[in-house]
């Protein structure tokens, strides 16, 4: 077998092996994902989901009337990619809550689109997603963990 | 003929340099223009905060952050030597250390928490392409050197078989743990539904742009459980792809559909998947040179040469 041969077939059997590895491997006994980069299981959107339910841990902004809004992924985690926001709020809050919250509230300061708020809250909140459409955003639930005022 | 030797007849069969050539075109171009936009995002993990940082891939091999600076420089040559890659110019040195750089640099922005999907095969198409022939032709290299000899050969079909493959198997994986985490629950129940919902209400409660679309035919689940039909067919129906060609060509036209179906329903957008360089290793993309506002630049670069007319006409 040729130099060439050897190195096409090495190469390509070696690729294809490690695609296909992350669902041959068994899952970690912690409970964590297989999911790794650039070989990943793909286990996106792939667990069943019988309802609709959703609960999630957000950063919400509160004016001076008391009206919530959501903060978008640059103010709440400094990233623009959503998921990494949503992944950056868990940690973070679970590491330092309140010392999380001041550094989302100090964002918000110096965003001059973000003036007519007055606070900033970790919550986390639970919506039915198919009645979010139909009657409203309003959650079904909602704890807020940290809540701090914005700076001015 | 024995099995390895038809083995061999389908992986390495003979391909025009021009072809894998104008892969590489293809695919550094994206990466030029792709890193160039995503450079400040990228930039934006130079962080030395250890408690957010959750290691994967090579980047779990050490287990605290790089220096913000030394991440930086990485990101910066990484932006820098797409540049080479897409001109083909010295290919065998400086392509190798353009893969190995992309995918630290693209490893290390996924270990923050969240690992995303998208640019999976972005980086396993820039290794092929790297550790193949493919500045033999239309490249600066080939400039220098002159064209390939043999113009034709089978040292320039196994890197475009194995683009194929790297991309089918992703699919077929992805379908894979639909039915080891949810059996046929993917396709038999709400569960397509669902997800959209739970997406785009997931996008609004962060701040982010949410599919309109999607939220409009939440109420309508028999459409969700077609679209799931057919996505899980085309995930599990991937190996096909590898083995025939011209299936191979509806296969990737099936997909690229698939990924806007998902863009329009959950704002979710597969670049390298959107403008279809992922697909483009399933057909013969040396032609895209005879395409008449292409055909100065390729005789410029060599594409459209005798030698390759010649290629094109056997292939």
């Amino acid at each position: 077998m040729s130099f060439e041969a050897v190195k096409a077939y090495g190469l390509s059997l070696a690729l294809m092996v490690a695609v296909v590895s992350p669902a041959l491997r068994d899952a970690p006994e912690d409970g964590s994902d297989k999911d790794s980069f650039p070989f990943s299981d793909y286990p996106m959107f792939s667990h069943g989901r019988p309802d609709p339910m959703l609960t999630l841990t957000q950063a919400l902004g509160v004016d001076g009337e008391g009206h919530r809004e959501p903060l978008s992924p640059t103010i709440s985690s400094g990233n623009y990619e959503v998921m990494q926001a949503m992944m950056t709020i868990m940690i973070a809050m679970r590491a330092d809550g309140p010392g999380y919250c001041a550094e989302i509230a100090q964002r918000v300061a110096e965003e001059s689109d973000l003036d007519h708020l007055e606070a900033v809250e970790l919550a986390t909140s639970t919506w039915d997603t198919v009645r979010y459409f139909e009657e409203g955003p309003e959650p079904l639930t909602r704890h807020v963990h940290h809540r701090c005022p914005v700076p001015r | 003929m024995s099995a390895l030797a038809r083995l061999d007849r389908f992986w390495r069969r003979p391909m025009p340099a021009t072809r894998l050539a104008t892969l590489r075109v293809l695919v550094g171009l994206f990466g030029c223009i792709y890193l160039a936009v995503r450079t400040p995002h990228l930039l934006s993990y130079a962080l030395d905060d250890v408690d957010r940082f959750r290691p994967v891939g090579v980047v779990a091999l050490g287990d605290a952050p790089l220096l913000p600076g030394v991440y930086r420089a990485l990101v910066l040559a990484t932006v820098a030597l797409s540049v080479p890659f897409l001109l083909g110019w010295r290919h065998r040195v400086l392509a190798p250390l353009y893969a190995g750089l992309l995918w630290l640099v693209l490893t290390y922005s996924n270990s923050w928490g969240q690992i995303m999907h998208t640019d999976n095969l972005f980086v396993l198409h820039v290794v092929v392409l790297a550790l193949s022939p493919s500045a033999d032709a239309i490249s600066l290299d080939a400039r220098r050197r002159g064209p390939a000899a043999p113009f034709v050969h089978g040292r320039y079909g196994w890197p475009v078989r194995l683009l194929v493959a790297c991309g089918a198997l992703a699919y077929l994986l992805a379908g894979v743990a639909k039915l080891q985490n949810s059996g046929f629950d993917f396709v038999a129940g709400e569960t397509l539904r669902n997800y959209v919902g739970f997406d785009n209400v997931r996008k609004i409660e962060l701040g982010s742009i949410h599919s309109p679309l999607g939220a409009w035919l939440l109420p309508y689940p028999g459409m969700f459980t077609g679209m799931a039909w057919m996505s899980f067919v085309l995930e599990m129906a991937a190996p096909v792809a590898i083995l025939s060609r011209r299936v191979g060509k509806g296969w990737a036209l099936g997909v690229w559909g698939f990924h806007f179906g998902v863009l329009a329903l959950m704002a979710i957008g597969f670049v390298y998947q959107l403008t279809f360089v992922a697909f483009a290793p399933y057909f013969d993309v040396e032609r895209l040179w005879q395409w008449r506002p292409l055909r100065k630049w390729g005789a410029r670069l060599g594409a459209t040469g005798p030698l390759a007319a010649e290629a094109v006409a056997e292939a």
